[in-house]
């Protein structure tokens, strides 16, 4: 069995060929957080009745995943991130656990000789303490539930799902929750990749700030309902060329932000030494994915940012994947076929 | 034929040179216009089906997407380059499909869009190109494929003068853009040829630096008109007396096309005041061949022409080369023979010294392995993303001979044998992916021959390893043994490969093309064949790849209830307040019969001077009521 999985700051995913049809794919896509609410006998009674999969840890009851949403209305405590800032937190031992509950509920079993299982770490990838722990960290609940884990960098698994009619060759962007990937690659060759600590979260907390869009719980505990805002974000169609209002207008200046750091840094990138030696001055496609690339007018503002730092003219298109939010796990199951092909070839040779 | 095809190459070039010497000698273009007042339009070329100037309505913005699509893009996304001004390149590109959004970049009087179908376009497209210089802007469509730079200068009027420069700013993807370009040059379908006045040899320095017009020396402002649309420059394009129609009123600077929706082609525009000229309104495209010269390009004021052909001369100009034959001239022929020749001579050379595959015969005085050595051409494209352990066997062989993007993969069974067997070692077999190579560029001899397995467009000389193997079941020792190395890149004509031979993929990539196995047992066919079952597989992933799969969403199971250790963080607080550990006593109301609000004061630090000033209050409000009371009883 081969199959991907991407620990995403805002979602799980994994997607895997149905073993009876291996012409579908199958897919989980779980939201990375959990709810907390007080435990009382009413709300175990509550979260029973409506057959709410819950668990009971120290002082309180957490639902974890896409039920989360369900019982949220039970306390008045926004949800929490399983993976705080992209990173497994150190500090939250029912959030470390209840990852584990996750990953073993949305792998498939193990089927064949070869289980593969092609793994995107959200964070940073800077080769620090904390990120070698944190890909450690997830790639043993996926070594746990008996795959091999293949670490992939998401803008490589973005390129292979995008990049089919590029000949592999470009620029991928994958923009998440927490942190925006950037890779330049050559006919399926990573020449280089960065990735930044920057990304929706950061300009949906911005906007909840600034406009103080916060809630309360019984504590008098302030949290900022960073909810509030994708439900904004969903309803009103936000296009970042027209923007219309303060928080429009201050959203759109946020993503002009964020793009203007994306944009210094391809540009770095290309005028890096194994990229201009391999691609010289030819022109690149970019493809865009995740879930932060989906609004309105974002590549009309990368290519402003591109052209503000001169390196329009070294960009061919900009294409958004058709399926942004899932085109990275998708590409992770390429790369997962692949390499078990290159492995039998090993093998047999 | 590659001789023969070189021999005509030079007595083209040859050719064409005298031509465009004879060029150089033309007088004033005749096309020149003079109307310095121009409406504004854009042109579009490429991949549409009208290539022309289109007109911007002052009231109405067109958009990029609106542009291109008015002058009727193909099935497919597009790629639309959009050069500005006089700037050379492309000042950025856009992608339009059916399902993008229009980014709202808007069409600026003057702009060049250069439309590219990232697919081939379903129906046929005339080859167009355009030409920039400074007295505007000129699409042509092209009349057949050997339209050279020279032609259309000459049978548009604009031959360069000195001071000019010729370069071809924008061209399509896989053809390299030329700053000084030849007037033999070829010109290409979507190409933008410019002619603009060299100003480099003109500066000398901050010194020689001078303003683009005075204003206290000329009576009215010139205005700046845009780039490539100045017509009205009287240095550079004169009045030619040719073009005007005799009596007719001048045109008003704020003339306006009555009844113009935007973005529509001045093909369907009323038919304009007599005296302008159809060529600064760019209602005629002109067209270029290789058939006639055109004597005149003076445009007869009725319906607005199609694009005009440029036909290439059948009989060069040579009278005018014959009248001014100048040193220069000749040197240059002569060096153009000389280049020639010595290319014919390169070509001379025996086929082996071009042979890009090396063969290395070992004679092993010891035991040594049967290698059965499985050259498989392989495009590494997806394959070598990550892995490992593809990236161990895939190894760039930066040798100058052969494009970078070529990998080798060799694998080799092991298997000991007897004494003086033939190590054969074959490396450096091409392939590439479709579409990473065109027509025109030149990989050798091997790459264009007809029997070469390798190549990528021979799709039927591709073989499926694995049917091959299953249906022929012939012992792979019975294939010829080859000998060398070019005949183990070519398919063997006595072997009748089976007809029913899977096409590639259409991505292309991932896919074995070639296997040859030579001095093999038997049971290592079973293991090539098992070795290479995955070739079915490479259509499923070629799904994957193209995002074919259909995906089912499925809910995961989480158990009802589990229990947890430790203490859950929960979501960041943005802000602590303090907790109100101590409230002030309760207001005691004299009056029974009356019900105040009375207020609650909360403390937010328990420190004593806060205690101290919070029963200060209470006694304040204490004495209010008293007062209160006293004053109603």
């Amino acid at each position: 069995m081969i199959c991907a999985i991407d620990f995403g700051s805002c979602w799980i995913r994994s997607v895997f060929r149905n073993p009876g049809a291996p012409q579908r794919l199958s897919m989980y896509a779980e939201r990375s957080e959990y709810a907390l609410i007080a435990d009382s006998e009413p709300h175990q009674r509550i979260l029973l009745d409506q057959q709410i999969p819950f668990a009971q840890c120290e002082g309180s009851l957490v639902v974890v995943g896409n039920s989360a949403a369900k019982a949220q209305w039970l306390s008045r405590v926004p949800c929490a991130p399983l993976l705080r800032d992209g990173i497994v937190p150190t500090d939250d031992p029912p959030a470390r656990q209840m990852l584990s509950v996750l990953t073993e509920a949305i792998l498939p079993t193990l089927l064949g000789a070869t289980n593969l299982c092609a793994v995107t770490v959200s964070g940073l990838r800077d080769g620090s303490d904390q990120a070698l722990k944190n890909e450690e960290f997830l790639c043993r609940l996926v070594r746990m539930r008996g795959y091999i884990p293949i670490v992939v960098d998401p803008s490589e698994a973005a390129l292979l799902a995008t990049g089919n009619d590029t000949s592999f060759t470009g620029i991928s962007i994958v923009m998440g929750a927490e942190t925006t990937h950037i890779g330049v690659a050559r006919y399926g060759m990573m020449l280089t990749s960065e990735t930044l600590a920057i990304g929706s979260n950061w300009i949906d907390s911005e906007v909840a700030r600034h406009f103080q869009v916060q809630k309360w719980d019984e504590a008098g505990n302030t949290y900022l309902d960073l909810d509030n805002i994708r439900q904004w974000k969903e309803q009103t169609n936000i296009h970042l060329q027209t923007a219309l209002g303060d928080r429009e207008r201050m959203m759109s200046r946020l993503y002009t932000v964020v793009l203007d750091r994306v944009s210094r840094t391809v540009a770095q990138m290309l005028s890096s030494a194994p990229v201009y030696r391999a691609l010289q001055r030819q022109r690149l496609s970019v493809m865009l994915a995740g879930g932060a690339t989906m609004i309105d007018g974002f590549v009309s503002l990368l290519t402003e940012r591109f052209i503000e730092h001169e390196i329009a003219e070294r960009i061919q298109s900009i294409r958004c994947a058709p399926d942004a939010a899932t085109a990275v796990v998708r590409g992770a199951l390429i790369l997962g076929e692949l390499e078990a092909r290159a492995l039998s070839v090993e093998e047999a040779a | 034929m590659e001789r023969l095809k070189i021999v005509l190459l030079i007595a083209t070039v040859v050719a064409t040179a005298q031509i465009s010497t004879g060029q150089q000698q033309v007088g004033e273009p005749a096309a020149r216009t003079s109307s310095s007042s121009i409406p504004a339009s854009y042109v579009v070329i490429g991949d549409v089906q009208n290539c022309n100037h289109f007109p911007i309505s002052p009231e109405k913005k067109v958009t990029i997407r609106e542009a291109a699509t008015a002058a009727g893009l193909p099935d497919g996304p597009v790629s639309v380059s959009v050069i500005r001004g006089t700037q050379e390149r492309a000042l950025w590109t856009q992608t339009i499909s059916s399902t993008s959004t229009d980014s709202g970049e808007t069409v600026q009087s003057g702009d060049i869009l250069v439309v590219q179908a990232m697919q081939p376009p379903a129906s046929p497209i005339r080859k167009n190109a355009v030409l920039r210089t400074d007295s505007g802007i000129i699409p042509i469509a092209l009349g057949d494929d050997s339209v050279a730079v020279g032609d259309v200068l000459q049978q548009t009027g604009n031959l360069p003068s000195q001071g000019q420069s010729v370069s071809v700013a924008c061209r399509f993807q896989g053809h390299p853009p030329l700053a000084n370009a030849n007037l033999f040059d070829r010109v290409y379908h979507g190409d933008v040829i410019t002619v603009l006045q060299n100003s480099r040899t003109s500066l000398k320095g901050f010194g020689s630096m001078k303003p683009a017009f005075s204003e206290w020396k000329g009576d009215s402002k010139v205005p700046a008109s845009p780039a490539g649309l100045a017509f009205g420059e009287p240095e550079v394009s004169a009045p030619n007396p040719n073009l005007q129609v005799p009596g007719s009123p001048p045109l008003s600077p704020d003339f306006t096309f009555p009844g113009v929706e935007p973005a529509e082609p001045v093909n369907e525009v009323p038919p304009l005041p007599p005296n302008v000229s159809e060529k600064v309104f760019g209602i005629p495209v002109q067209g270029i061949s290789q058939a006639v010269a055109v004597p005149s390009p003076i445009i007869p004021d009725e319906a607005p022409a199609p694009p005009v052909e440029v036909p290439i001369l059948d009989e060069p100009v040579t009278e005018l080369a014959a009248a001014s034959p100048g040193i220069w001239n000749i040197v240059f022929v002569a060096v153009l023979l000389i280049s020639g020749l010595l290319i014919l001579a390169g070509s001379l050379r025996p086929e082996h010294e071009n042979d890009v595959t090396t063969v290395e015969q070992v004679e092993k005085t010891e035991p040594v392995r049967q290698d059965v050595v499985h050259v498989i051409s392989v495009p590494f494209v997806p394959l070598a993303a990550g892995s490992e352990t593809m990236k161990r066997n895939f190894q760039m062989k930066p040798d100058s001979r052969v494009p970078p993007e070529f990998a080798t993969v060799e694998m080799r069974k092991e298997a000991m044998v007897p004494k003086s067997l033939t190590e054969i070692t074959t490396q450096q077999v091409s392939s590439a992916p479709a579409g990473l190579v065109s027509a025109h560029e030149w990989f050798g001899d091997d790459w264009r021959s007809n029997n070469t397995t390798s190549a990528r467009p021979e799709a039927t000389k591709s073989v499926n390893v694995e049917k091959f193997s299953k249906s022929t079941e012939t012992p792979i020792a019975e294939l010829p043994v080859l000998e060398t190395a070019r005949q183990s890149m070519t398919v063997p004509s006595a072997v009748t490969w089976p007809t029913d031979v899977s096409p590639l993929p259409a991505g292309g990539q991932g896919t074995f093309k070639q296997t040859e196995v030579a001095r093999s047992r038997a049971e290592t066919v079973h293991e090539t064949a098992e070795l290479l079952d995955d070739s079915d597989s490479f259509s499923e992933l070629d799904d994957l790849l193209q995002n074919r799969l259909p995906v089912d969403l499925c809910n995961a199971r989480l158990p009802m209830r589990i229990s947890l250790f430790g203490r859950a963080a929960g979501p960041r607080r943005l802000r602590i307040d303090a907790v109100h550990t101590k409230l002030s006593g309760p207001h005691m109301n004299v009056a029974a019969e009356r019900k105040r609000e009375e207020s609650v004061m909360a403390s937010t630090t328990a420190t004593p001077a806060a205690q101290q000033s919070i029963s200060e209050t209470g006694s304040l409000d204490r004495a209010l009521h008293n007062l209160l009371d006293r004053n109603d009883s």
